[in-house]
């Protein structure tokens, strides 16, 4: 198995917003695309939230896309807003939150086996396969998309929040 | 690692008063976009004050130009005590933003940026050399590309901050 990683993009917010939407609405965002969508790490000591997410998309059978999402909420403490005339339950918190991903060449299948791993020769074919016969291919379908769509959900994500600098029109 | 020849340094853009904070953003997006730029945003922070919001946003967005040279534009933007006003406009009631701004532009040539000559040091010395002597126009014409785009970006920001500068 091959990996190729990409830049890591970080987005920090402080202020109220609801961790239960922003977590479904992520989720829910991974699962809409396609993703299965694993929670590798939950920790819950208040006022501290470490969470880390892992999602998958199988492209094809030699390629596979993985984003991962790591979350640390900081100073969560509960408060009561009015929102169009409702009182909500939100959290007043900071939050850290890295995006990162890697396109998986030649992944491991269900029974964790992968196809070109088992001899040296295998490895060095795969190095040389990857190299020089079918790198842009994966740099221009594979690893350019993968790059947008990280993007688009780190927009998505911005916009769910708030933020000032979303909007974006990738 | 890639080599990166600094071209323009620390261009700082204030500005103080109303504007659009998305606009502004939406902005510089579309610049990139049209000039083909990839975007790239290495942090994105936002902290709501009573004071109001501060912004801290880096991107750093760059362009291939060859297989050898790619343009890298830095953008710091600072946004300080950013409220949400309501202004009347030829009788039409906007929603913008006060506030303090300040834009920090630094701008790359970056070469080999797939790190292929510096696989031993003979490779180094050769792209030294081959970046110094052989290929010298061209890295001189890949150095004004690179400010001729800062440049453009830079008229760009300042001039989408002079329209809101009128405005009461």
């Amino acid at each position: 198995m091959q990996e190729i990683k990409l830049p890591n993009t970080v987005l920090k917010y402080k202020g109220i917003f609801d961790i239960n939407g922003l977590y479904k609405f992520m989720s829910g965002w991974l699962i809409n695309e396609g993703f299965e969508f694993y929670e590798r790490k939950y920790k819950h000591k208040p006022p501290e939230i470490e969470l880390n997410w892992e999602a998958e998309k199988k492209i094809t059978g030699y390629v596979k896309y993985v984003i991962t999402v790591d979350f640390h909420f900081y100073g969560v403490k509960d408060v009561e807003v009015i929102k169009n005339g409702e009182k909500k339950k939100m959290q007043d918190a900071r939050v850290i939150i890295t995006f990162s991903g890697k396109v998986q060449t030649d992944y491991p299948d269900d029974y964790g086996g992968t196809n070109w791993d088992e001899t040296s020769f295998l490895r060095k074919m795969q190095r040389f396969f990857n190299t020089y016969i079918i790198r842009q291919d994966i740099d221009f379908k594979h690893v350019d998309p993968l790059y947008y769509y990280i993007l688009k959900f780190y927009d998505d994500v911005k916009a769910y929040l708030g933020m000032e600098g979303s909007g974006s029109i990738v | 690692m890639s080599e990166q020849m600094p071209v323009v340094q620390k261009r700082v853009i204030k500005y103080s008063g109303l504007f659009s904070a998305q606009d502004l953003y939406r902005t510089i997006n579309e610049w990139l976009k049209d000039k083909g730029y990839d975007r790239r945003e290495i942090k994105n922070e936002e902290h709501v004050k009573q004071s109001g919001k501060f912004i801290d946003i880096d991107m750093m967005p760059f362009k291939k130009m060859s297989d050898y040279a790619k343009s890298v534009i830095r953008l710091q933007i600072i946004m300080r005590d950013l409220k949400e006003v309501e202004v009347d406009i030829d009788g039409h009631k906007v929603l913008l933003n006060q506030g303090e701004v300040e834009i920090i532009i630094d701008s790359y040539l970056e070469t080999d940026y797939e790190g292929r000559w510096e696989q031993t040091p003979f490779y180094f010395f050769m792209r030294t050399v081959y970046d110094k002597f052989l290929y010298r126009n061209y890295t001189q014409h890949f150095e004004n590309l690179v400010a001729s785009d800062t440049a453009d970006i830079e008229a760009v920001i300042k001039s989408f901050l002079n329209m809101y500068r009128f405005v009461k």
